[in-house]
């Protein structure tokens, strides 16, 4: 690969977070706030790394139900539901030790549901990303007149689609956010596409505009 | 935040610091033949100057389940090992495409690392190839690819499948004879009635896919009621820590997807009749009930290669791994023919 195009999809990603997290919304986030994510990255769950990422949101609906209990008798009860919808861009690493070091980058479209205003969130992520591994060990070749060549930067890289539920808490003035977020991901790797799985759990902070 | 930030960081330098460092004698590195990046690591006597190439079963095999043990500690002691992940399997990665998962293509991988190895070690090295079950097959058909041979200096195959469909024949005979001696003796004659009733009814001069599969199926279900060794020695363990496997479980998805075209490719390739092209010394170590790959099949490769300096043994109480069941007799026999020939 292509280091050009890593590095080309490195500068898009991180041009895209930015802009987004810049933009003034227009569909209920908060226009003097800049979201960013940070959050541990595990390939496997168990080959640590690093996640950042912003979110634009996208659309936001509230619908709100009134039903009556059973067992309360006549009073009437609402139920408030929040949906959000937000457009997400990431870049992270992980490190498998013995093998390679992964690069990747990409967007995402997440959809939260938050009842009643409760601190806890539930939502799903789709993601599309370009998975670049670097290996972190030695690459050789060697050439018809027997010599041997080191290839400094050997790797290998495609893309990788993730599919994750997620579990939020968020905390104080909605300022800051925990999350929780198993992948189930399809990644190219060798000459096909395979099932993978990861995690991330970190938080999200609103940080304010100057 | 800051706090956070550095939490989070410090969890991850200390699971990223738990790699194997490269030393006298360990080392692993990819090497890069048309397309794929093989994964390779060399544990042992380095400075022994002796290197035997060790290329595993499967397909959807790697090098790593060989790198444990007692055997391998023994020979390790002495000369340096090299586990390669042949192309598709392991932790062998790369950006290659599905038609170049071929025999002849992996036969082309061994003889461009031979070419490596050489160039880095030294051109005067004593080089051997050893391969276990289907690396009997690939390391079989790499030395009668490329002139390989004229490179090597012996060959071992410890129960290798050099020949699928003769290894279907053989086990159904097997299969016949050890469960009528069983069911005589009385033992689990439940398990070797149901396993004779089916065996029977096999045609072996039409040997379906499915047939093929049960036969491989039944025999590592065998062994468990069959009279082979089980030692407790002690060994090194792993040669990777839990945090850092070898291969993740995205290349091992990909092992066993690689895993039928490479079977259905090896299946075209019987070597038996080119065995006789073999010349270079030769060693076959098989177990006495290997019902994945007969004896049989050691014997007669014994008898057909090309060489005078040759060996067969059969291992009393082992089955398809001998190097597991009798790890002392097997690598006694293993390090003295790498001894002899080096």
């Amino acid at each position: 690969m292509n280091l050009k195009l890593l590095a080309a999809l490195i500068t898009a990603s991180l041009l895209i977070s930015c802009s987004l997290a810049a933009q003034e919304t227009e569909s209920g986030g908060n226009p003097n706030t800049i979201p960013l994510r940070i959050s541990y990255f595990g390939d496997n769950l168990i080959h640590p790394g690093l996640r950042i990422g912003s979110s634009l949101p996208l659309a936001r609906k509230v619908k709100v139900k009134t039903y009556r209990s059973k067992k309360s008798g006549s009073a009437k009860k609402s139920k408030t539901k929040l949906i959000e919808y937000t457009f997400d861009g990431n870049i992270g690493f992980y490190t498998q030790p013995n093998n390679h070091f992964g690069i990747p980058v990409g967007i995402g479209l997440s959809r939260y549901r938050t009842i009643n205003e409760k601190k806890f969130s539930t939502g799903w992520s789709f993601e599309i990303n370009y998975l670049q591994r670097l290996y972190n060990i030695d690459t050789y070749t060697i050439d018809d007149d027997g010599n041997i060549e080191e290839l400094t930067t050997a790797g290998n890289g495609g893309l990788a689609f993730t599919l994750a539920p997620m579990l939020r808490r968020s905390f104080g003035q909605k300022n800051m956010v925990a999350f929780v977020k198993p992948m189930i991901q399809l990644n190219k790797y060798n000459h096909s596409y395979n099932i993978n799985y990861a995690a991330e759990f970190g938080i999200s902070l609103n940080l304010r505009k100057k | 935040m800051k706090n956070i930030f550095f939490m989070i960081l410090g969890i991850i330098l200390v699971l990223a610091s738990c790699s194997q460092e490269a030393s006298d004698d360990f080392d692993q590195f990819f090497f890069r033949n048309d397309g794929a990046d093989l994964f390779v690591h060399v544990n042992g006597n380095i400075a022994s100057n002796t290197f035997i190439l060790f290329l595993h079963g499967g397909p959807d095999g790697s090098g790593i389940g060989y790198n444990t043990g007692y055997f391998t500690d023994e020979v390790e002691k002495d000369y340096a090992m090299v586990y390669l992940d042949q192309r598709g399997n392991g932790a062998s990665t790369g950006n290659y495409e599905k038609e170049t998962l071929t025999i002849a293509q992996n036969s082309d991988d061994i003889y461009e690392l031979t070419r490596f190895l050489k160039a880095r070690y030294g051109q005067d090295i004593s080089f051997f190839i050893a391969g276990h079950s289907w690396g009997g097959l690939t390391s079989c058909h790499a030395l009668l690819h490329n002139n390989l041979q004229s490179e090597v200096n012996g060959w071992i195959e410890i129960s290798g499948a050099h020949d699928f469909i003769k290894g279907d024949i053989e086990a159904v005979k097997l299969f016949q004879e050890l469960a009528s001696d069983e069911i005589s003796a009385g033992n689990n004659a439940d398990f070797w009635s149901d396993v004779l009733e089916r065996v029977n009814q096999i045609d072996t001069l039409n040997i379906s896919d499915e047939e093929s599969g049960y036969l491989n199926t039944t025999a590592f279900a065998a062994e468990m009621f069959l009279p082979i060794a089980d030692p407790d020695l002690d060994d090194s363990g792993p040669a990777y820590d839990s945090y850092s496997p070898g291969n993740s479980i995205i290349s091992q998805i990909s092992s066993s997807i690689a895993n039928p075209i490479l079977n259905s490719d090896s299946e075209l390739l019987p070597l038996t009749e080119r065995l006789n092209e073999i010349t270079i010394p030769s060693l076959f170590l098989w177990g006495k009930y290997d019902l994945v790959v007969p004896p049989a099949l050691g014997v007669s490769a014994h008898k057909l290669v090309s060489t005078t300096e040759k060996k067969l043994v059969i291992f009393e109480e082992s089955g398809h791994s001998p190097m597991d069941s009798e790890p002392i007799l097997f690598s006694n026999e293993f390090k003295a023919f790498i001894e002899l020939y080096k």
